[in-house]
């Protein structure tokens, strides 16, 4: 499976370099840290062990948010693409190659990110009262919404990088992104409490129409007619 | 082994190649000469499969690329004028990596022979940042080799290079014809051109404007001739001009002259000028044909071409 080869590559290059590792581990720690730091409730009610929860789950996604960035301008940028759209590759598998290099180092974060929140937490607030606000399926879900976020701002962060003339602009992207994703998740943290289920069903539906639309778009931008016309 | 077959190719309103009709074959090396932006990028892409004709067909080992992109793509190594490397990757990283992807069974022995032909066996294990201009060069044409293509296309691949890498280079790509690889090479670079290639195709804004062996470029047009003498200057341009012959330069110097003219019929026409010039007292030191670069060639057509 040559898409593999492709996400291998496109895995070792991103962390390659030891920013990328510093801040993969500095989304790990955030809600630890902040668990850890906020000492104003001995025990805070539950909602507020959710949101951290759901912030461990979500901010790994900003590394996907950085790779899909430098994904296909910085590719354009060193004028690697070309060799790589010589090779006997079909368009999808270059697609699903760079999506899976992307998506699958920011999926592992969040399920270890998740798993640290909930050994953190259970330390902090009791293993017992852990166990049952984060109970499996609740953790499931949240790494689901993960995937779904994750692959959600990747695939839309490769549409619009792929039209931006360098990696400088690709970053800037990027930057709008997660400054986006850091408002959202204010904003739900907030009224987590208040969410009726419907909300929450249709949040989930609009994340996957929104993976479908931008996977179709990823797929014709990275189709070899189009990224060689933008060369 | 490469077909080109009336190939038109647009982006938009902008045509980059219109009507090319070529051929390469096996053991063979054919330069595609061009200013730049006259379409040679353009129809290296189209014959390895990167980019599909609007009009025409290619055909590469017998593959359409319209219909067999993918195949045509297994069959050709291509090399362009930046190395375009994955730099953090080492040597032997990146040659196994596009050995994967051109489906290599056995990667290693083959890298192993290809470090050994571009002589890189010591940087074998070296991130490819640290590489000089010409390694890089060295190692993208070994990726382009990696799944041993029957067809080999150089887009300016000595661009950059110092001359003695340039020489290296020369000689490997000469080595590559004798491993009976159709080579297309394309190139501004006249003397690359002139030295390596068994026949030139010239494209100029989008259109074959000549096609030919080297050395029938270079011989084709009229012949011009140089001669040598101690006269008077007034008294030859007379006396050629009595003899029928138009002069193509004087140049006067040291007390001597020097005439260039062109003819399509030597032997008579000579025969007049020197009689011409002997008549009128001048003093014959030499008389020569003139031998033509491909440069020469090159420029004739291409200024021919754009004649109205």
């Amino acid at each position: 499976m040559k898409a593999l080869i492709l996400a291998r590559r496109e895995i070792v290059e991103q962390y390659s370099d030891r920013s990328s590792i510093i801040r993969a581990l500095f989304l790990i720690a955030l809600p630890i840290a902040l668990i850890q730091l906020n000492r104003s409730a001995a025990a805070p009610p539950n909602e507020f062990i959710l949101v951290f929860a759901l912030q461990a789950a979500l901010l790994p996604a900003a590394t996907a948010i950085n790779a899909a960035a430098g994904s296909f301008a910085a590719e354009k940028e060193a004028q690697t693409l070309v060799p790589l759209l010589a090779a006997p590759i079909r368009d999808i598998e270059i697609v699903a190659g760079k999506l899976i290099g992307v998506m699958a180092p920011a999926a592992v974060l969040s399920i270890v990110s998740l798993l640290t929140y909930h050994v953190a937490a259970s330390q902090r607030f009791g293993a017992a009262r852990i166990a049952e606000v984060l109970d499996p399926v609740t953790t499931l879900e949240l790494f689901g919404l993960s995937v779904l976020a994750i692959l959600s701002l990747g695939s839309w962060v490769m549409v619009v990088s792929a039209r931006v003339p360098s990696q400088r602009a690709a970053q800037q992207v990027a930057g709008l992104v997660l400054a986006g994703v850091v408002v959202g998740l204010t904003a739900v943290s907030s009224v987590i409490g208040n969410i009726s289920t419907g909300f929450i069903i249709g949040g989930v539906v609009a994340v996957l129409v929104s993976d479908l639309v931008a996977l179709q778009l990823a797929q014709r931008l990275w189709n070899r007619e189009e990224a060689v016309a933008r060369l | 082994m490469i077909e080109v077959r009336d190939v038109t190719r647009r982006f938009g309103t902008f045509t980059a190649l219109s009507g090319a009709s070529f051929v390469v074959r096996s053991g063979e090396i054919v330069a595609l000469l061009g200013p730049n932006g006259a379409g040679k990028t353009t129809a290296s892409r189209i014959i390895a499969g990167i980019l599909a004709p609007t009009e025409g067909e290619a055909i590469v080992d017998g593959l359409s690329v319209r219909e067999h992109p993918n195949a045509v793509r297994a069959r050709c190594g291509l090399v362009t004028d930046s190395p375009s490397l994955y730099e953090r990757m080492t040597l032997r990283q990146y040659l196994t990596y596009f050995a994967r992807l051109y489906d290599v069974s056995s990667p290693g022995p083959r890298i192993a022979e290809l470090v050994e032909l571009m002589a890189l066996p010591a940087v074998l294990d070296t991130k490819l940042a640290a590489f000089s201009r010409g390694m890089k060069q060295k190692a993208a044409i070994a990726r382009a080799l990696v799944h041993e293509p029957p067809v080999l296309l150089l887009d300016e691949p000595a661009t950059a290079l110092d001359p003695e890498m340039t020489q290296t280079l020369r000689e490997l790509i000469v080595s590559l014809r004798a491993q009976h690889r159709a080579i297309l090479l394309c190139t501004h670079d006249l003397d690359e051109a002139q030295r390596i290639s068994d026949r030139v195709v010239i494209v100029d804004r989008g259109r074959i404007v000549r096609e030919g062996a080297t050395e029938e470029l270079r011989s084709a047009g009229r012949p011009s001739f140089r001669a040598e003498l101690v006269a008077d200057e007034t008294a030859v341009r007379a006396a050629l001009s009595g003899a029928g012959v138009t002069i193509d330069g004087l140049t006067a110097g040291n007390g001597r002259l020097e005439v260039r003219w062109s003819t399509d019929d030597p032997a008579e026409n000579n025969t007049r000028a020197l009689r011409a010039l002997l008549d009128a007292h001048a003093r014959v030191i030499s008389v020569n044909a003139e031998t033509r670069s491909l440069e020469d060639a090159y420029l004739a057509i291409i200024k021919e071409s754009r004649q109205p």
